[in-house]
This record gives C-alpha cells, sequence and structure tokens, in this order.
C-alpha cells in the first residue's frame, strides 16, 4: 500500500497546481477544481469585504438617535446592501463554492469534480451576477431590503430589476454547483468510502447541493413574477390588480428558508471535522449525525410559514408551521450533543480551527435557543420584525456559518496555499472577533425584546445604549478581520512551509502534499475510516503528522 | 479533454483527469432534469393558487380552448418517438436509422415551435395577452418556458443529429443521443402535463 | 460616560423590577401570558446553554492535549444516550410549542362587543378612525375595554405595533386585517411601523393613550367638535399634523419627500411636465384629491388621493393654513 495516495511529504514536489500554468490567463481558463476554488474563496472575501463595509457604514449611522451622516435613503440603501451581498453573494457560496470546490474533489481521492468546465461556467455565472448587483449600486441602489417584497417592491424607484435578475443568476450558478457535487459525490468516491465512512463534511455539502438543487428553481419563478409584475403589470402581487402582496412572501420564503440551511448544513459538516481532528477522538454518532443533516434538509422545505405570524394567515397555518418549526430544533440538538460527546475523553488542541469550532457551539447555540423564542406564537408576535430576529439571524448566520468558514478557512489554509500562519496571530485575532460579534449581537437581542422594530434609520432615545454598545462590538469585529486579513497575506510571503497533515487529520486532503499537486493523487487512494487517528504520529523533522505503518506517507 | 500541451496523453498521472466517471453525464442530466421539473412544479403550482383564487375561470370573454394546441402535442409526441427511434438504431449500430430518427426529431422540434408561435399569435388575436389578466399571463408564462426549454433541445438536439449524420456514434459511443433523448423525452412529458391541466383548467 | 450607560444598560437587560428580564412594561392584558411564556423558554433555554457551554469548558480542561495525556477510546456511538438526547429536547420543545400556541389563540379571537376603531396605514403616517366619525393620528382607547383594529393600508404592506402591549400585525393593502387588545394601564404608549415601508418608515410613529375611567368618552366627544373651537388656520394645522401632510411637506423650508409650505402659497410653481402653475386655492385642492395630476418638478409622485378622506370644509382649512405660512401672499 505504499506510496499508494500523493507524493511522500518529505520530498519537495516541484510541481504543484499553484506553479502549474503561469499567468492570470491560465487562471482565468483553469478547470482545475483547487484553482476554481481560490477563484471563489478571492471573489466572497470580496463580496465579504464590501458587504463588511456595508454594515460598518450602518452601524455607525446607527450610533445616534437621529440623523449621524447619511439620510434615510442612503440608510435603506446600505442595509439592503448589505444583505443581498453577504447572503447571495457571501454566505450561499461561502463554504460550499469556495472551500468546497478545493476540498471536495481531494476528500475523494479524486483528480477533480465530475463536470470540470460547468465548474468554471458557474463561477463565471458568480461573476456576472456580481457585477449585476453591482451595476445596481450606481444605477440606483435598491431599498427594499434583501426580501423585495411587494408591492413595495414594485412601487420604488430604485432598479429592483438590475439587482433581481442578478440574483435570478447567482441562482444558476448556485445550482451547477449543486448539480455538479452530486454527481462527485455519488461518481467519484474512492474504493472504500461507502456513504456511512464519508467525511461528514462531504454529507454536509451533499445536503447542500440537494436543497439547491431543489428550491433555486422556486426563486427563479418568483423573481421572474416579481420583473413581470413590474415590467407588465400582471396583477399577481399587486393589490390595485387584485392581486396578494402575502402570495410574494410564501413564494420567496419557500427558498429562503431552505437557503438558511443551504448556508448553515456546510457549516455543520466543517464543525464536525474540525471536532473530531482537534480532539484527536473518533467522531461519535455518525449514524445520528448523518440522519440529522437529511431530517434538516427535509425540514427545512416545511416551514417556510413561520416568516408570516403576523400577516394575517389562519390561525390553523400559523399553528402548523409553529410546530414544523419546533420539529427543526431537534437535529440541530442532536449535533451540538454529538461534536460534546466527541470532545469527552479526547486530547484536545486549542489551536485557532478549534477556536472557532468551540466558538461555534456557544453562538450557533445562543442563534439556535434564541430560535425557541421565535417559534413560540405568542411570543414571536412580539418578537417580529424587531432587533430580536435580526440578532437571531447573525447568531446562526454569523455565528454558525461565517464562524465555520473561518474555522475551515484556517483549517484547510496550509492545504491550500502550502504555508502556515502565525498561531499566535490567529488566537489574537479570534478574540477580537468573539468578544466583538457577541458585544454586536447579543446587545441587539435586548434592543429587540424592549420593542426597537428593525430597519430603523431613527430610533427612540431608550434605545440608545444598545445601538452603541453595539457599534462598538462592530468596530472590534472589524479589528479582528483586518487583523485575519493581515497575517494570512503576510503567511503567503513569510510563513513557514506547510507540512502535508499539519493537524492530525485522516481524511484523503491531507495524504497528499501541500498545496497538492495539480493532479492530487497519481493514483486513486483507497479511503479508511475518515475518523481514526490511530495511525498518525507527530513528526518533529516533518513538522507535521506522520502515517506510522507508512500509509499515505502523509 | 486530452491533457494540457507538453505532457502526453498517456502520461499516468494525467490519463483519468477529465474522462468523466462510468455514469457521470448521465445521473448529472437526471438531477438537471430534476431542477427543469421543479421549475415547472413550482409555475404549476402557481397556476393552481391563481385559478382557485379567481372569482371566475376561466375570465369572461376568454375564447375558447384552441384546437391547435392539440397539433402541437401531437407534433412534440411523434417527435418523441422519432428520437427513441434513433435511440434503438444507434444501441444496434443502425447508422441510416439513427440518421432519419435524429433528423426527423429535430426538424419536429422545429415544427413544434412554428406551431407554438401559431398557437401565440392566435390567442394574442383574440385578445389574450401576457399583460391582459392572469389567465392570459399564466398562459404565456407556462407555454413560454416550455418552449424557451423545447428552445434549447432543439439546438442541442440538432447538434447531436448533425454529428450523427458524419457518423460520430456507435453502439459503445453514444452519449449526444442518449441526452438528447432523456430531454427531450422529459420535455414531453412536461408538455403533456401542463396542455392537461391548461385543457382541464381551461 | 460608558460608565453611566452600561450599568443602566445591564439593569435595564436584567429587567426592571417586576419585569421579565428584556422585556418592555406590561400595558396590556396579552403582556402577563406573553411574558410568561417568554420567562419559560428563557428559563429552559439558560438551563441548556449553561449545560452545553459548562461541558464545553470542562472538558476543554479536562481533556487538553498535554505531555502524558492521549485520547482515551469510547465508544463511537450509543444509541440508547443519542436516544434519550432525542427525545428529551422533542419533549420540551412540545411543551413549548404548546405554551405559544395557547396565547396566540387568545391573541386570534376577538372578544364579542369589542370597541372598533378603523385604522389607516399610509406612508408614513397612521390615522385612527372612530365610530363617530372623528380621525385621529393618535390611537386614544378606553382603559379595560376590548378594543378592535381594522386596518388596511393605502400603498404598502406596514405593520402595527405596541411592545407595551405585545401586539403586533402587518397592514396588507387591498384587505383589512384585524386585532384586537385590553389595555390595563392609563398612560401613553409608543406605536411603531415594524414593516419597512420606505423612506420615513422608522418615523412612522405614533402614541397610544390609554385612558382612565370615563376620560375616553369624555375626550371622543370633545375631539370630534374640536375643529369648530378653532380658527379656520388652526384647524388647518391641526388637520396637517393629524392627517399625514406633516411626514412628507415640512414648515420649516426643507424639501423632503414632498416641497416645503413654507413660503409657498401664491409664489409660481415648475411641475414635472415643464409648464408651470401658480400655488393658489385650487392648486392646492387638486393636490389632495388628485395629486398625480400636478407633480412639482424635482419630485416623485408617491403621494396618495384624499378624495372621499377629507371634507370640502377640511380642504378650506388647510388651505387657510398654508396661506397663513406665507404672509407675502398678500391674503392675511
Amino acid at each position: 500500500m505504499s506510496e499508494s495516495a500523493g507524493d511522500g511529504g518529505t520530498t519537495a514536489v516541484a510541481d504543484n497546481y499553484l506553479t502549474h500554468g503561469k499567468g492570470i490567463l491560465s487562471w482565468l481558463t483553469t478547470l482545475d477544481h483547487k484553482r476554481i476554488g481560490i477563484l471563489y474563496l478571492i471573489c466572497i472575501l470580496s463580496a465579504f469585504l464590501l458587504g463588511g463595509i456595508f454594515a460598518l457604514l450602518m452601524r455607525t449611522e446607527l450610533l445616534t438617535p437621529g440623523r449621524t451622516f447619511v439620510d434615510a435613503d442612503t440608510y435603506n440603501q446600505m442595509f439592503t446592501l448589505h444583505g443581498a451581498v453577504m447572503i447571495f453573494l457571501f454566505i450561499i457560496p461561502g463554504i460550499p463554492a469556495a472551500i468546497g470546490n478545493f476540498v471536495v474533489p481531494l476528500m475523494l481521492g479524486a483528480k477533480d469534480v465530475a463536470f470540470p468546465r460547468l465548474n468554471l461556467f458557474s463561477w463565471y455565472l458568480w461573476l456576472l451576477g456580481a457585477a449585476f448587483l453591482v451595476v445596481s449600486i450606481i444605477t440606483g441602489a435598491v431599498d427594499t431590503g434583501w426580501t423585495f417584497y411587494t408591492p413595495y417592491s414594485m412601487v420604488t424607484s430604485a432598479s429592483v430589476i438590475t439587482v433581481v435578475l442578478g440574483a435570478f443568476i447567482l441562482g444558476f450558478s448556485s445550482i451547477f454547483t449543486g448539480l455538479n457535487f452530486l454527481v462527485t459525490i455519488h461518481r467519484l468516491r474512492p474504493p472504500g468510502m461507502t456513504w456511512f465512512r464519508m467525511p461528514l463534511f462531504l454529507r454536509g455539502i451533499y445536503g447542500t447541493a440537494v436543497m439547491q438543487v431543489l428550491a433555486t428553481p422556486v426563486l427563479g419563478i418568483t423573481l421572474l413574477l416579481l420583473v413581470m409584475e413590474r415590467t407588465i403589470g400582471i396583477g399577481i402581487f399587486d393589490p390595485n390588480l387584485g392581486g396578494d402582496p402575502v402570495l410574494f412572501q410564501h413564494f420567496f420564503w419557500f427558498y429562503s428558508h431552505p437557503a438558511v440551511y443551504i448556508m448553515i448544513l456546510p457549516a455543520m459538516g466543517v464543525m464536525s471535522e474540525l471536532f473530531s481532528t482537534f480532539s484527536r477522538k473518533h467522531i461519535f454518532g455518525y449514524r445520528f449525525i448523518a440522519y440529522s443533516s437529511v431530517a434538516i434538509a427535509i425540514l427545512s422545505f416545511l416551514v417556510w410559514g413561520h416568516h408570516m405570524f403576523t400577516s394575517g394567515q389562519s390561525a390553523l397555518t400559523s399553528m402548523v408551521f409553529s410546530a414544523l418549526t419546533f420539529s427543526v430544533a431537534i437535529p440541530s440538538a442532536i449535533k451540538v450533543f454529538n461534536w460534546l460527546a466527541t470532545m469527552y475523553k479526547g486530547s484536545i488542541r486549542l489551536l485557532t480551527p478549534m477556536l472557532y469550532a468551540l466558538a461555534f457551539l456557544f453562538t450557533f447555540g445562543i442563534g439556535g435557543l434564541t430560535g425557541l423564542f421565535l417559534g413560540a406564537l405568542a411570543v414571536d408576535i412580539h418578537l417580529h420584525d424587531t432587533y430580536f430576529v435580526v440578532a437571531h439571524f447573525h447568531y446562526t448566520m454569523f455565528g454558525g456559518a461565517v464562524i465555520a468558514f473561518l474555522g475551515a478557512l484556517h483549517y484547510w489554509w496550509p492545504k491550500m496555499t502550502g504555508r502556515m500562519y502565525s498561531e499566535k496571530s490567529g488566537r489574537f485575532a479570534f478574540f477580537f472577533v468573539f468578544v466583538g460579534f457577541n458585544l454586536t449581537f447579543f446587545t441587539q437581542f435586548v434592543a429587540g425584546s424592549k420593542g426597537m422594530p428593525r430597519r430603523y434609520y431613527h430610533y427612540v432615545e431608550e434605545f440608545a445604549i444598545y445601538n452603541q454598545l453595539s457599534s462598538l462590538g462592530s468596530y472590534l469585529m472589524a479589528i479582528g478581520f483586518f487583523l485575519i486579513a493581515g497575517y494570512l497575506i503576510r503567511s503567503l510571503i513569510k510563513g513557514p512551509k506547510a507540512p502535508a497533515n499539519p493537524w492530525g487529520s485522516n481524511s484523503l486532503e491531507w495524504h497528499t502534499t501541500s498545496p497538492p499537486p495539480w493532479y492530487n493523487f497519481k493514483e486513486t487512494p483507497e479511503a479508511g475510516d475518515p475518523y481514526d487517528y490511530s495511525d498518525l504520529r507527530w513528526d518533529d523533522e516533518e513538522g507535521g503528522y506522520v502515517s506510522i505503518s507508512g500509509r499515505g506517507n502523509g | 479533454m486530452t491533457a494540457p500541451p507538453g505532457i502526453s496523453d498517456s502520461d499516468p498521472r494525467y490519463d483519468s483527469r477529465y474522462q468523466s466517471a462510468a455514469g457521470a453525464g448521465k445521473l448529472g442530466m437526471a438531477i438537471f432534469l430534476v431542477v427543469v421539473g421543479a421549475l415547472f412544479i413550482v409555475g404549476l403550482i402557481g397556476y393552481v393558487v391563481v385559478r382557485l383564487r379567481a372569482p371566475e375561470w376561466p375570465p369572461p370573454g376568454t375564447p375558447p380552448f384552441f384546437y391547435g394546441l392539440w397539433i402541437s402535442t401531437g407534433i412534440l409526441v411523434t417527435s418523441s418517438v422519432f428520437l427513441h427511434m434513433a435511440y434503438v438504431a444507434v444501441r444496434s449500430d443502425n447508422q441510416p436509422g439513427l440518421r432519419r430518427g435524429m433528423t426527423v426529431a429535430a426538424l419536429l422540434g422545429v415544427a413544434f415551435l412554428l406551431c407554438q408561435a401559431w398557437n401565440w399569435s392566435h390567442m394574442v388575436g383574440e385578445s389574450v395577452t401576457p399583460s391582459g389578466n392572469l389567465y392570459g399571463f399564466t398562459f404565456f408564462m407556462l407555454t413560454g418556458l416550455h418552449a424557451l426549454h423545447v428552445l434549447g433541445g432543439v439546438i442541442q438536439l440538432s447538434i447531436a443529429a448533425a454529428r450523427a449524420r458524419r457518423g460520430k456514434y456507435s453502439s459503445t459511443f453514444y452519449p449526444g443521443v442518449l441526452y438528447s433523448a432523456m430531454y427531450w423525452h422529459f420535455l414531453a412529458v412536461i408538455w403533456i402535463v401542463v396542455f392537461s391541466i391548461l385543457a382541464l383548467g381551461g | 460616560m460608558l460608565m453611566n450607560h452600561i450599568i443602566p444598560f445591564f439593569l435595564a437587560a436584567a429587567g426592571d423590577a417586576g419585569l421579565s428580564p428584556g422585556m418592555p412594561v406590561r400595558a396590556s392584558t396579552f403582556a402577563t401570558g406573553v411574558d410568561w411564556v417568554w420567562d419559560l423558554i428563557l428559563g429552559i433555554s439558560l438551563l441548556f446553554f449553561v449545560l452545553i457551554i459548562g461541558l464545553m469548558i470542562l472538558f476543554i480542561f479536562q481533556y487538553r492535549a498535554r505531555e502524558g495525556h492521549e485520547s482515551a477510546p469510547t465508544p463511537s456511538h450509543n444509541t440508547r444516550l443519542e436516544v434519550i438526547w432525542t427525545v428529551i429536547p422533542t419533549i420540551i420543545v412540545g411543551i413549548i410549542f404548546f405554551f405559544g400556541f395557547r396565547g396566540y389563540m387568545d391573541m386570534a379571537v376577538v372578544p364579542r362587543g369589542a370597541y372598533s376603531i378603523n385604522v389607516l396605514a399610509q406612508r408614513w403616517s397612521w390615522q385612527f378612525q372612530y365610530p363617530n366619525g372623528h380621525v385621529d393620528n393618535e390611537l386614544h382607547v378606553p382603559v379595560d375595554r376590548p378594543v378592535k383594529l381594522v386596518m388596511t393600508s393605502d400603498d404598502v404592506i406596514h405593520g402595527f405595533y405596541v411592545p407595551a402591549f405585545r401586539v403586533k400585525r402587518d397592514i396588507v393593502p387591498g384587505r383589512y386585517n384585524t386585532t384586537w387588545f385590553e389595555a390595563t394601564e392609563p398612560g401613553e404608549y409608543d406605536i411603531f411601523c415594524a414593516e419597512y415601508c420606505g423612506t420615513g418608515h422608522s418615523d412612522m410613529l405614533s402614541k397610544v393613550i390609554v385612558h382612565k375611567k370615563g376620560d375616553f368618552e369624555k375626550w371622543l366627544s370633545e375631539a370630534a367638535d374640536l375643529l369648530g373651537t378653532m380658527t379656520p388656520a388652526e384647524a388647518g394645522e391641526w388637520l396637517y399634523n393629524a392627517r399625514g401632510c406633516k411626514q412628507c411637506h415640512t414648515i420649516d423650508g426643507a424639501a423632503r419627500i414632498g416641497p416645503t409650505f413654507k413660503g409657498d402659497f401664491g409664489t409660481e410653481r415648475a411641475l414635472k411636465d415643464g409648464s408651470k402653475v401658480t400655488v393658489d386655492e385650487n392648486y392646492i385642492r387638486r393636490s389632495i384629491l388628485d395629486p398625480q395630476s400636478q407633480i412639482a418638478a424635482g419630485f416623485e409622485p408617491v403621494m396618495p388621493t384624499y378624495k372621499g378622506r377629507v371634507t370640502d370644509e377640511e380642504i378650506t382649512m388647510i388651505i387657510e393654513f398654508l396661506k397663513s405660512l406665507n404672509p407675502e401672499s398678500g391674503d392675511q
């Protein structure tokens, strides 16, 4: 079995995927999944920066109850763009398209995804969709909120159609990526990797892909109807023509609620990898974690009505949606308990990726538990459309998906770039992100439960303190992100060379060199149990983990 | 896909890089059909919702169901049959049968689109337009969405037919025929569903 | 400065005496029930949060990687344990669901004999119409009596929200949505618009004034002929404030959504279509009843029509008020 997978860890590989082919053109025409992953990473991080700048501008405006430095219309455009950019350009493609593209084929021991050309095409579609969004900022920034609720989105003078077409194109990109991963995971699994011996990250990506493929067409139709309504006035949502504006909300959330789980399922997949690796323990309850993902994917299609408890839908409808909403809480709880049990009697290393995993437990825990308040009908009436909701979804989306994304980025960074970042800087920046995040959004829970509605440019005096603390937190977070950007960029230039397996993980991507060669693996490796660490020991000379039996030599 | 310049095709490290895994294309096409199916299911649910909410359906003044739609249904089903004959032919290496089946299927696809255009102009002549009322809108949305997919299918089918005429397919290699057939039969089924719902609902 | 704020913040977050942590004052019959469910969920959440984070911290210390410590093999699954931690949360969320639903049903069923007030929401103002025909921009209600609101919107979706009452309902154009409440404490409480509705969304505020026993009827009969006790210009000013003019038209010279009223009357105005008109009585009358017909240059055509919602007499009062804002118009 020796030398079955990848080149030897200590043998320098002259030719890796980064040096294979030179010049911008070799990147823009690449079919290599790793390079496409890097292209996505650069793009979505730019989107994250843009969305983050909007967020900081908003928080600065909210420092005072009245006008601080922009007028109401500008503020409305900022929160819309913040939401649209973060959701459509950053979180949805974040883990699946950027991290997933790089990691999925490697984890499968494959040479590439099933359809490399389609993969590159998806990236160009992403660029085109992003271009539409950016153009709309110039031609008339949208002020509808990222939810485009009718009839407001029909009467506003902003370029709603441009943004909607952008979201439509991004939907295609998302569908093609999902389709590609589904086929890849079905057809390119290596010998030995059964459905129940597959790394849980792959299962997360798989579940996400199923939802992308099934739910995104609904968004497509909804957005097309909105465009039709605005251009030719078909009268499906317009009350003046006998339409029903609430129908739009039903259509919209039928996609957008599963979309929330499109954002969180891959994050949960990342968590399973991190908890197991950094506890040096086999993941606990593989089957329960796996089935809970399936349960989440199915239930996520049945809960959209909980966004409309105050819209005037019938009490019976609300009751059913409330009950289904609570049922979604259970699979998430199961995962949390299983991750805890994975830590039990482990050997826990508090390296930067693990810090993000632990932070995830904390923030996603709060995000999930506050979902109970919103699922309970009587309480939701009070909390609906307040800052409590804003805080809740930031605790799940940011505290869940983005924290997991950061964990994943730190975890796979050495594999992607072949360089180690400074562990000390990583922990230091983590502190800013974690404290800043909690300060920003925990205060919003209180503002919301006290009654502050969301999307408020002015607010009454009593909410000033919560908003000021929240803004302070957002600045701390910004410092954290600039620190992260700083030490990651520094690592590219000055960072020490990364070993093949710096963390002692056992999934297949760690069995090849860092960065991997262009062809990933010489021969398709044989997959073992990805959570069995007994064959790995630390090697000082290598600066990483090596196989005791010589298998994979990595 | 051949290996990059400077690297021999037979280099063991590159050989299988861009060769699709067994069955990947077929599975990919099947998933794509699920996506298209989801699109039409949502469209049809939208139609049913609109119809249930309408005080009167079809709205007063709507012309009777046009017979032209029966003709297009016939054309599309016949086209599907010919494509199936081509598929059977290629599997038994019957090249003339393959050529005939593919060519006729593609031509019938074009005929279907022309027939739909005729249907639409007839509807507009009877003052049923997309922006007139919801009846008109749903009619044009469902048939238009379907025609768009047929248009894509005709292009792909024509390319495959041209290849078939040049003798590119054999009983061991016929992906173009297989994918065309999967997509085409699927569109025929979708059309029959759309057609029946429009016929029953109208 | 920070200290002055932070301490009250934690006090407020922890809840004032007698209030649920994080919740505002209670002023309706719903508040007690909602707060009870809130407290229940808060208790359960805290319990689970402390359990999860406590175990996490314990494990970090107990099993941290160090010299001589190895991870010990434990079973990789335990079906009984996993079934337990599936079933327990299921039961708990079932309980929460039940109480949440029970509280909601109280809100959904309007008691018979509730006092009915019509609500019209428009960008960005509220109009409350009482059974005797009086229209006000503040909501006046009697204490200890169920009040039913029949609400609709003129333009986009709005949301009626009174935090102190724990009441919220979307107001959807083209249909009537109803909600109800019974105030328990006399006083003044905030009304917010909860559903995003554009530029002035966060200015779409009002007050609900809960009158002591017997005061409400007195207020209503006085309010009904309030305008008769004023000069026409004063009455016009009252209408300007009450009927939603001021949300878009200032009287200090600054242009907002619409042109300012200050120094406006009697001047010449350029219209969007390029023509010019004099701002006189007829122009104002037409602008109120058919606003889309004469859009001032530089503004969006967003004003709703007031046809059927103001009387001729009221239009005259508004015209008098506008005249008073331009002493140079010569009509004074």
